[in-house]
């Protein structure tokens, strides 16, 4: 399951959460990070993703989500 | 023997032995009893013909103006093809076998050898000569004790005074010098010096050692030139070197593997870590495994080591798999693709690698590995065996570079390394050969996963360009540890209250700070927290969230929220009571 972040001051989600146990990983969106490689690919597969607010997003949510990723 | 035919008139011969004159008045030949005067003078305008000549006494009269001619032109025999210029002595040939003129000393003695000497005007008999010869079978001479007995030999004998005595070996015209032993035949040609100025040693012997091979030189050599060493170079003192050095795998980042050694643990400390399902999964720095199936094996940091090393990484089978068809476990490094960049895979110039390694395991069989490309599908599957178990075994396996396909040469995964734990028939191909496709493995290689409890031990992993291993390189820690910095870096403290980054309050309840990184990471890298109530701001308030803002290849601006702050105030940000805490920052492949 993955979680959109916003960081302070801004409007858009610059990073993903991933739940780790008890840990959190944050993923930038650099597409030459494996995290995120494995983040697109697994959305591709369709694991779940939420919005900042942790509202689930939809399957064409998703797929527009995905469309505006590098 | 007969008397001469036509004989001139007072013409004299000798037959049988005595002495005879001839006399046109009577047509006969009279007995001498002494020799006419103009035979006990004879001058270049007199002939004699003498059949069988036996003396006992010197042959003087020949004087320097006079010729002596043995088989040659003049009156001894017939004319040859080319007699000679200022050669007072001629001796002729006409003979179809090896024709000799040979000198025999008789003498059995310890000082006895047979000699030709020529000698210079100015020479003796110990100066200013050359002396070909060999030495009598009786010889023994303590001071000359470089001769044995039937020694051939060729000397000069120089002289003090004009300081000449050089031997000159000289072929005068555009010919090879041709040194050979033990036979006439071409095989037997065991050094040439050219006309080309090249001295050719044919000599195939090869060298083990400083007194071994086709060339042994006991003192030191200079070589004013280039050196060029098709084998191995072994060098056993000190090397100097004055200007630069260029060599493929010694120098410099040799060895592409990065933790090679298995030293670094970074995120688990010597923690046996479980792999999962399809997730690449990392145990020490720059090692992950891999299975399709959870949790069938672990990897873990370890102290048994083979000489020369410390550490090892060891996978344990957690059950009896029996792997199917597509699966796979192994243990892997991708190499990023900036490091494999000069190998010039996918090109004409591609360059063969070695890979070099020590396992143990606790069975024994044909294992299996590969090196794959991480963005191109071509396999070079390899196998190896491992004799006798429990036992530390070396083993060397020489790639050829592929030609074919793109290889990444940037920050990418260049290739990937494995060791396969277990592979399905599907997933192993046989090995030797650039394959299409993903391998892992070769048929029928041993399954770790597929023993309950088996181990699997593998340390000093080197990937080195060029067919020859040469040793480890064992880099200096720190130096392997910024290696491995670039992919991963775990901040710790050692305090309850360790330091973390220095940070400003956004509000009273929001705050940034700036973490920076060692080593600039190979991407972007994810950042992994524990619970944000691991956090606080030094003497102040533990945290409610903390998360990754911006994130660079050099450092990251972190969120978190908590209490207390002042909006524009400083702050550190600490561990909060805690040493477990951390901050893990990953940009692995």
């Amino acid at each position: 399951m993955y979680k959109l972040y916003i960081p302070h001051g801004q409007t858009e989600p610059q990073v993903v959460m991933r739940a780790d146990g008890d840990a959190t990983t944050f993923i930038p969106f650099d597409p030459a990070n494996t995290d995120y490689q494995a983040f697109k690919a697994n959305l591709a597969k369709g694991v779940e993703l939420q919005d900042a607010d942790g509202n689930v997003l939809t399957t064409e949510q998703v797929a527009t989500f995905l469309q505006g990723l590098a | 023997m007969s008397f001469p035919a036509n004989p001139s008139n007072g013409q004299a011969a000798i037959v049988n032995k005595i002495t005879y004159q001839y006399s046109s008045a009577t047509n006969t030949w009279t007995k001498l009893t002494s020799l006419p005067t103009y035979l006990a003078n004879l001058t270049a305008n007199n002939s004699i013909t003498i059949g069988n000549l036996t003396m006992n006494g010197n042959l003087t009269n020949i004087t320097a103006a006079g010729n002596l001619y043995i088989g040659g032109t003049g009156v001894f025999g017939t004319a040859l093809n080319y007699v000679p210029a200022n050669a007072p002595v001629q001796v002729g040939f006409n003979i179809n076998n090896y024709s000799q003129f040979s000198i025999q000393n008789a003498n059995t003695g310890n000082n006895a050898s047979t000699d030709i000497a020529a000698i210079a005007n100015n020479g003796s008999d110990n100066d200013t000569y050359v002396d070909m010869g060999i030495i009598g079978s009786g010889y023994s001479q303590a001071s000359y004790n470089l001769y044995n007995p039937n020694d051939g030999y060729l000397i000069v004998a120089g002289n003090t005074i004009t300081q000449g005595g050089n031997l000159i070996l000289n072929t005068y015209q555009a010919n090879d010098i041709i040194f050979a032993t033990g036979g006439t035949q071409k095989n037997n040609e065991v050094m040439r010096v050219t006309s080309a100025n090249v001295v050719n040693i044919k000599s195939t012997n090869t060298s083990t050692s400083t007194t071994t091979g086709a060339l042994i030189v006991a003192g030191g050599a200079g070589v004013a030139g280039n050196l060029n060493v098709g084998g191995n170079t072994v060098v056993t003192g000190t090397s100097t070197f004055s200007s630069y050095i260029s060599a493929p795998n010694t120098f410099g980042f040799k060895n592409r593997i990065i933790n090679g050694a298995m030293v670094i643990d970074q995120r688990n400390a010597g923690a046996s870590v479980t792999i999962p399902a399809t997730t690449v999964t990392y145990d020490v720095d720059r090692w992950a495994g891999y299975g399709t199936q959870a949790s069938k094996f672990t990897l873990q940091q370890s102290s048994s080591a083979p000489a020369g090393f410390v550490n090892s990484i060891v996978a344990t089978s957690s059950s009896s798999y029996s792997v199917g068809a597509t699966d796979e476990f192994i243990i892997q490094q991708t190499i990023e693709g900036f490091n494999i960049a000069d190998l010039g895979w996918g090109t004409a110039n591609a360059q063969a690698v070695t890979l070099s390694f020590w396992v143990q395991s606790s069975l024994t069989g044909t294992f299996g590995g590969t090196v794959t490309g991480y963005s191109n599908a071509l396999s070079y599957t390899f196998g190896y065996t491992i004799s006798s178990a429990n036992t530390w075994t070396k083993i060397i396996i020489t790639i050829p570079g592929p030609t074919t396909t793109t290889w990444n040469t940037t920050n990418g995964g260049g290739m990937v390394v494995r060791f396969s734990l277990g592979a399905g028939s599907s997933q192993s191909t046989a090995s030797g050969s650039w394959t299409s496709g993903f391998y892992f493995s070769v048929p029928s290689a041993i399954s770790v996963v597929g023993t309950n409890g088996a181990t699997f031990y593998i340390t000093g992993v080197q990937l080195e360009k060029g067919s020859t291993a040469t040793s480890f390189d064992y880099r200096p820690y720190g130096t392997e540890l910024a290696l491995c910095q670039r992919y991963c870096f775990k901040y710790t403290v050692a305090s309850n209250y360790g330091p973390y980054f220095m940070a400003h309050g956004i509000g009273t309840t929001t705050g940034r700070g700036l973490l920076k990184f060692p080593q600039t990471m190979r991407s972007n890298p994810a950042l992994t927290f524990p619970a944000a109530s691991s956090f606080q701001w030094s003497f102040g308030n533990v945290f409610s969230s903390i998360a990754l803002a911006e994130q660079g290849f050099d450092q990251s601006s972190i969120d978190f929220t908590t209490t207390g702050l002042a909006a524009n105030g400083g702050y550190m940000v600490t561990s909060a009571n805690n040493t477990t805490s951390y901050i893990l920052a990953s940009a692995e492949l």
